[in-house]
């Protein structure tokens, strides 16, 4: 399993940062909600991986660390903001340049 | 002022002192003042460059003596600024008086003084020789103390011999300048060409100066029984703490303090005797002005600075992407091998086909999308298919409130994403040059493969949760058995708070980008077919009018149950969002918008109003910001249940969650609609 999580990790960290680094502004914005996956399930997985062990209380149960969990939970969200923040700003550079490159250097 | 620098320099003394960085910082400031005023103050010809720079000299002396940082030294420190004062502010006075009755203060034309103004003459040279350092003068004493610090200095091992030897340079040269002033000024000659005739200034003009040498004098003659009091406050209040032993005395017995008086007083008469010849050397130095070197130093530094900042900074966001991901890929790698040397460890819980089948999928939907990026629509799904296995991860490892948010977040970023591709340009852009390409794909496989040894290596590492408290205390302290959602809006409250302002700045910066924006939303798809004509087809828009209500029924469920079960303010407020978006595509802006609540800065403002009130509620109780209450409640009907005032906290979060995705979302909806009336205008 942990070997699975960390292939995973590595492959959306290696897809994200490929894709941040392009020229467009669209492959930038599918680079950071990979990375942003990436970086989620990292933080995650700081807390160890459990199965069938939610931490919601019960009698004589174990648990997973919540503190990752309650950490992620605030980024997803923060994580969408930020990228809808992007988009947006990605649709007005496109109204002032008349281009989505994210450069003023054209070189692709 | 400068005076006041040194005075800041005593006061954080107990704070900054009793550092390496410390002593050598305040004591090599003070000791290279301290010789290179002194030398400089002996080559002036105006007398009040010669005691300003013996001032700077001075000042620099008292640095030193706090740099020493031995107690002792800190005392005598204080006792030189007390005695500096009164003997510099006599000198100052008679230079003013001088000036005054000659119309000058040139010593090359100023001389044979004494005869002119006897009184003057003799208050003048006894505060000189009290700069000097001459004994039965207030400035022997703390000279004394100054040089008695420096022998045998406990930081100095090696060169101990260094530091005795410059203060008996400073001395030399202190002597040789204090004696520069009374001979060349009162002796030395007739006066050359004044513009008056001096004489002794009226009466109320020397009394100033007679009562600041007197008070030399009687320091210096009787320490004990005038200025220790003072000092001793003085000295206690800079040290913060109880004073050293020390005897303010005029004779020490014959020591090495006395050996170094004398030498400097030997050493600055020589010097003096010297001054032809040394003058004659100083006049035939280049002159160089300090504000050139500072002026040339600084162009040259700037023009350092200038090319170093063009060799970073070429204007291209896509080349600072990549040199910081690279920078950051140096440091990691900097720290992953200079730390302690470990074999990966390799943890092993048993894999099953599922999670096989869940990797192949990211692993299909991440490589699809970025070896596909340029046909965009199949990347938003594939990135899709990503975003639902990651959830599916958090199911599987006992994360169910992720998993539910993840679900939320992951129809939002879908609708976000189809919204910006309706207005990106539809032409697919040409590739990249090879060699960017290669150094991309380089970075990229760096940091994956970098991330991947990073998580091997930790989760193998054994390690010990902080989360045992949380796990304790979330029922007993804050009344739910959901503890992810405890810590959310209760423990670490006060994160959530600062999470959901984040949000709110969100939603205000988009409205403002969205402002004015206007972008020429296409008529037909990049094959140049027309989109379908009925933009709003009858079965969704029927079926989607029931949404909102079911789900605002499941939000207020989640909302509710969020303290106990998976669920909570972010994932209702998401679902509740998606609901209120999904009108926008099936029933058009028009109808969705009249429906929307009328001002979502206010809702805004309300949600961080709730959340932020039920915190500051906590103060009547006398209870700390965000503290929560809770307890038991039973209504007909429903039964008995728990309420926290956590909840109310929740409830801002669902607020604020809402209006900022449909702001967001909505927003960029509208543009379309604003584009094409634009389009009929235009």
């Amino acid at each position: 399993m942990e070997v699975l999580l960390s292939i995973a990790i590595g492959v959306l960290t290696a897809c994200g940062v490929f894709l941040i680094l392009r020229a467009r502004t669209f492959p930038v914005l599918l680079g950071l909600t990979l990375l942003s996956y990436a970086v989620n399930l990292f933080l995650f997985a700081s807390g160890r991986l459990r199965v069938d062990a939610p931490p919601l209380i019960r009698a004589g149960a174990s648990y997973a660390d919540p503190l990752p969990q309650a950490l992620v939970l605030t980024a997803i969200v923060i994580g969408f903001g930020m990228t809808a923040y992007l988009a947006i700003l990605a649709l007005r550079g496109l109204s002032e340049s008349g281009a989505d490159h994210v450069d003023t250097d054209q070189d692709e | 002022m400068v005076k006041a620098g040194v005075f800041l320099l005593a006061r954080l003394h107990p704070a900054l002192g009793g550092t390496d960085l410390w002593f050598w910082l305040v004591s090599g400031t003070g000791a290279v003042t301290l010789l290179y005023s002194a030398a400089t103050a002996l080559f002036r010809h105006d007398i009040k460059g010669l005691l300003a720079y013996s001032t700077i000299s001075h000042l620099g002396l008292i640095t030193l003596l706090f740099g020493l940082d031995t107690r002792l030294s800190i005392v005598a420190g204080v006792f030189h600024i007390i005695n500096h004062a009164i003997f510099k502010a006599s000198l100052f006075m008679a230079a003013g008086v001088i000036d005054h009755e000659c119309g000058t203060r040139d010593m090359r034309r100023v001389n044979g003084m004494f005869k002119r103004m006897p009184i003057t003459g003799s208050l003048a040279i006894i505060a000189a020789a009290s700069m000097a350092g001459v004994p039965l003068m207030n400035g022997f004493l703390s000279k004394e103390m100054f040089f008695a610090e420096t022998v045998g200095h406990p930081q100095f091992e090696a060169i101990s011999w260094l530091l005795p030897v410059v203060a008996t340079i400073a001395g030399v040269l202190a002597v040789a300048y204090s004696l520069r002033f009374v001979h060349d000024v009162f002796f030395n000659g007739e006066p050359i060409d004044l513009p008056r005739q001096p004489h002794e200034p009226p009466r109320w003009m020397r009394a100033p100066i007679e009562l600041l040498v007197l008070l030399c004098l009687l320091v210096g003659v009787f320490p004990q029984l005038t200025v220790a009091p003072l000092l001793k406050v003085a000295a206690a209040a800079t040290l913060q703490g109880p004073l050293p032993a020390f005897e303010l005395a005029l004779w020490h017995g014959f020591n090495r303090p006395l050996m170094m008086s004398l030498l400097a007083l030997a050493g600055g008469v020589f010097l003096y005797a010297l001054r032809a010849p040394l003058f004659a050397w100083q006049a035939q130095l280049p002159t160089m002005h300090p504000r050139t070197a500072f002026e040339r130093a600084y162009r040259v530094l700037a023009n350092a600075a200038r090319r170093g900042v063009a060799l970073l900074d070429n204007g291209s966001l896509q080349r600072y992407n990549a040199l910081l991901i690279g920078f950051v890929l140096v440091l990691g790698s900097w720290a992953f091998f200079s730390g302690e040397k470990a074999s990966i460890r390799i943890a092993v819980q048993a894999a099953d086909e599922a999670a096989y089948l869940a990797l192949f999928a990211l692993l299909l939907g991440s490589v699809g999308a970025t070896l596909l990026y340029r046909k965009r629509l199949l990347a938003v799904l594939l990135v899709g298919v990503v975003g639902l296995v990651v959830a599916m991860i958090f199911i599987r490892l006992s994360a169910p409130d992720l998993a539910l948010t993840q679900l939320a977040v992951e129809t939002g970023t879908i609708v976000l994403m189809l919204l910006v591709l309706y207005y990106l340009p539809a032409r697919t852009a040409p590739g990249s040059s090879a060699s960017r390409l290669v150094r991309d794909v380089l970075l990229a496989l760096f940091a994956g493969g970098g991330l991947m040894l990073v998580t091997l290596q930790m989760l193998a590492t054994p390690f010990q949760t902080i989360s045992g408290f949380y796990l304790q205390e979330s029922v007993p302290g804050g009344g739910g058995t959901n503890v992810v959602n405890v810590i959310l809006v209760d423990f670490r409250g006060f994160d959530t708070l600062g999470e959901i302002s984040v949000l709110v700045i969100v939603a205000l910066a988009s409205h403002a980008l969205l402002d004015r924006l206007t972008l020429i939303a296409p008529r037909y798809d990049s094959d140049g077919r027309a989109w379908a004509r009925e933009a709003h087809p009858l079965f969704l828009s029927m079926l989607m009018r029931l949404l909102p209500a079911l789900a605002l029924t499941v939000s207020v469920y989640i909302l509710l149950r969020g303290h106990n079960l998976p669920g909570g303010g972010f994932v209702a407020g998401l679902i509740t969002s998606v609901a209120l978006v999904v009108q926008y595509l099936a029933n058009g802006n028009a109808f969705a918008h009249r429906r929307m609540p009328g001002n979502p800065a206010a809702l805004l403002a309300l949600g961080l109003a709730l959340a932020t009130g039920v915190g500051m509620a906590s103060w009547l109780f006398d209870r700390p910001f965000l503290t929560t209450a809770h307890g038991h409640v039973s209504l007909p009907l429903i039964g008995e249940f728990e309420l926290a005032s956590a909840m109310i906290f929740d409830l801002g979060v669902y607020l604020v969650v809402v209006t900022v995705v449909v702001t967001v979302l909505s927003g960029l909806g509208l543009l379309s609609e604003r584009a094409h009336k634009h389009e009929v205008a235009g």
